[in-house]
């Protein structure tokens, strides 16, 4: 006997692969967007004595930086919600990206995606990738968009509205039942994230950073996440409403090209695209760069890693759990990641050790990375890479300690130190905190 | 039965630490994601924690005045209670750089985060025109007594928070009892209002002066801060963190020419002195930070 409403019908087995197929798409997306804006910002000049510079313009850059590392957060946050859903729907976490640069595809559309320095060309592309859907051609937006382009044709850029109008679409379509049929406890919300305390007030539930996850659990609160997705960033129809990242990347456009002083120069020249993994024009040649980029590839690495164990949270203990949050993301995205990509911009990119020329965070995955199916072998292999990096940062802090290290090098000794403690801290922490788990409050 | 004599030294005021904010990297040397940030042409952020003025901690325009004291000095002893006036407004100081060991939650949570080095040293008014102080107390003790050698990051976190806060906690009543400040929101109006004075008067005087970056940066923060009044730019202001702990390991130097003290503090390694004090009141525009505890140090009188 078949109980008729355990019985999934072929379309909907065929829209639920689709919605799996496109919130793998997104992933990709949110993922790639936030790389492209971690990049441009860690390019952006801090002090005067990088030349280019005034004081006063410094100022307005530090605000310009400040949002741009907001939306970036943002996009994280993004692509939580978008393993949330596919966590939601029985799918495993997706966290493989292509490497820069690469070109999406939907719908017929194209869009080119790359890692570039700050400038007007990369803030403009950004101000794209976030474009409301049909901007209208009386707007602000397209006046400041198609300035001094005069083929500006918007549609293609409407691809990341589209896909989740897509998606939104099939998640109200496919019967429920059917659809969310994942474990609610492989979620993780503002609850689970981060156990930030503070007597005599409450701020359980509150997000963190701008990081705002909610529980996924039926189709009101998949498409609410979907509205936060399109709102918050790409596919908005609020026209540059001053809070979406269309809005934030809109006014630093106007800002950047209004300054009006020639001498001004925001970003110190960094190669697009810089890699060790490939040849070509933007292949990083300078041996003690290559070594950095190499520690920066395999940090990387091991936080995607640990991501995809943490969003995927099969038979993870609660204390993996931590141990894993604990790891990933402050010590990794923001003691390693953010201080390794910022001194890789003032390293030679190329073995002629021209400082015109510099290199930059590759964000380069291994073709082959997925989730870790095998729980111990997981932390295991987490761990040696842990050792790695560590051996890694501590030849490097060597180079830069030593007495001829060149000056470019030996300003950046501190940053590779701390980096090397955290690492060594890390690895130590994550074996821990599985052990002891979450303090209680 | 009576507690042995001990010498207690109160101490309070405002200090300086020009630190960087989660999420920016503990090592962010001018802030760009966080809401702490070195401004125009000031001083890195470095971290460090200053007692008092010093010019790599140059006080921001109409932040508090910067300076911890010895507001009243104690000796417990059988005859009942006795003030060393000698050491009221003595100098209270933390030597050394310390900073707040918690490199964006790596060491410990947030709020648990212990002062390292934790190196004290209370210096009197002088004695005459040589400028020798009457009295001056020091004592740095390890981070971890059984293995000195030690850096933060290398020290378990059980050890950590055994010298670390006790986590954050929202009072406003004390912050507001210790400072004087009650409204923190009419505080950054009014902080505001002032720069912005000053940033017209510089504008019209000085308009290439490196103060106007610093005074441009200063209002941008601020206008964050009143537009959104529930950030942390305003909140902060009504946290503490206490800390308690026993200062073991490490002699103490005491200097005490004319016998003020009328007997002997303990400055062996194993002296258990104990300090509890809290830290909070953040006004994160003066990178300013109330101050206000106790000292507790055995004492010995003189036969």
């Amino acid at each position: 006997m078949t109980d008729s409403a355990s019985v999934v019908r072929p379309a909907d087995v065929a829209k639920r692969k689709r919605v799996a197929l496109l919130l793998a798409q997104a992933a990709e997306l949110e993922h790639a967007a936030m790389c492209m804006y971690l990049f441009a910002s860690s390019t952006m000049k801090s002090t005067v004595a990088e030349g280019g510079v005034t004081l006063v313009q410094l100022e307005t850059m530090r605000q310009w930086r400040a949002h741009m590392m907001v939306v970036a957060r943002e996009e994280m946050e993004h692509l939580g919600i978008v393993l949330n859903l596919l966590s939601a729907i029985g799918e495993a976490p997706v966290l493989r990206r292509r490497n820069f640069p690469f070109t999406v595809e939907y719908g017929g559309d194209t869009l080119d995606l790359s890692l570039e320095p700050f400038s007007v060309r990369a803030v403009r592309s950004f101000a794209l990738l976030e474009m409301p859907q049909g901007l209208p051609r009386n707007s602000e937006g397209w006046r400041i968009l198609s300035a001094n382009d005069p083929h500006f044709s918007p549609k293609q850029f409407d691809l990341i509205a589209k896909l989740y109008d897509e998606i939104e679409h099939l998640v109200s379509t496919i019967p429920e039942a059917h659809l969310f049929i994942g474990p609610h406890d492989a979620q993780f919300v503002n609850d689970s994230l981060m156990p930030l305390t503070i007597r005599g007030i409450s701020i359980a539930g509150a997000p963190l950073y701008n990081v705002n996850l909610t529980a996924i659990t039926n189709r009101e609160t998949a498409v609410a996440a979907i509205k936060q997705l399109k709102e918050e960033g790409e596919g908005s129809r609020l026209e540059g409403g001053k809070e979406s990242h269309f809005g934030i990347f809109l006014d630093i456009l106007v800002a950047l090209t209004a300054h009006g002083d020639p001498a001004f120069q925001p970003a110190r020249p960094v190669v697009s695209n810089p890699t060790i993994a490939n040849t070509g024009p933007s292949r990083v040649t300078h041996p003690i760069t290559v070594r950095a980029m190499a520690l920066f590839d395999m940090c990387y690495e091991t936080l995607t890693v640990m991501l995809s164990r943490y969003f995927a949270a099969t038979d993870e203990t609660p204390d993996d759990i931590y141990a894993l949050e604990r790891a990933a993301f402050f010590p990794m995205m923001t003691t390693v990641i953010r201080p390794l990509a910022e001194c890789l911009t003032y390293m030679p990119a190329f073995e002629n050790g021209d400082q015109s020329v510099l290199a930059g965070p590759s964000f380069v995955l291994p073709s082959n990375i997925a989730f870790l199916p095998h729980h111990r072998a997981a932390f295991d292999l987490i761990t040696q890479d842990y050792t790695q990096a560590i051996d890694q940062a501590h030849e490097l802090k060597q180079l830069a300690a030593k007495r001829d290290a060149p000056a470019w090098l030996a300003a950046q000794a501190d940053r590779i130190t701390q980096v090397y403690q955290i690492l060594w801290r890390s690895r130590m922490n994550l074996a821990v905190n599985r052990k002891t788990g979450k303090p209680a409050p | 039965m009576t507690s042995p004599p001990n010498l207690i030294l109160e101490f309070s005021g405002w200090c300086m630490i020009r630190q960087p904010t989660d999420p920016d990297p503990y090592d962010e040397r001018r802030g760009v994601s966080g809401y702490t940030f070195a401004f125009g042409d000031e001083p890195d952020l470095n971290r460090v924690i200053y007692f008092h003025e010093s010019p790599a901690s140059p006080p921001r325009s109409h932040g508090p005045p910067i300076g911890v004291w010895v507001t009243s000095a104690t000796k417990t002893t059988p005859n009942g209670p006795q003030a060393i006036e000698a050491l009221v407004n003595a100098k209270f100081d933390l030597m050394s750089d310390p900073m707040l060991e918690n490199r964006n939650w790596t060491l410990t949570l947030p709020g648990y985060e212990p002062i390292v080095p934790f190196d004290v040293g209370i210096t009197s008014r002088s004695s005459g025109s040589d400028g020798t102080p009457l009295v001056s107390i020091r004592r740095a003790i390890p981070l971890d007594p059984k293995h000195p050698k030690l850096d933060a990051w290398q020290v378990s976190e059980d050890v950590l928070t055994t010298k670390g806060a006790t986590g954050m906690a929202f009072e406003p009543q004390t912050v507001g009892t210790a400072t004087g400040i009650w409204d923190f929101f009419q505080a950054a109006v009014d902080r505001r209002a002032a720069l912005r004075t000053d940033l017209e008067a510089l504008e019209r005087s000085k308009p290439h002066s490196p103060m106007v970056a610093q005074l441009k940066g200063r209002i941008a923060q601020l206008d964050f801060a009143i537009a959104n009044p529930n950030d942390r730019r305003i909140g902060i202001r009504q946290i503490i963190e206490r800390f308690g702990f026993d200062m073991l390991g490490g002699n103490a130097t005491i200097h005490d020419p004319t016998n003020v003290l009328a007997g002997s503090l303990q400055a062996t390694a194993e002296a258990d002195w104990r300090v509890d004090f809290w830290m909070g009141g953040w006004d994160c525009d003066a990178l300013a930070c109330y101050v206000q505890g106790a000292l507790q140090i055995p004492y010995s009188p003189a036969a």
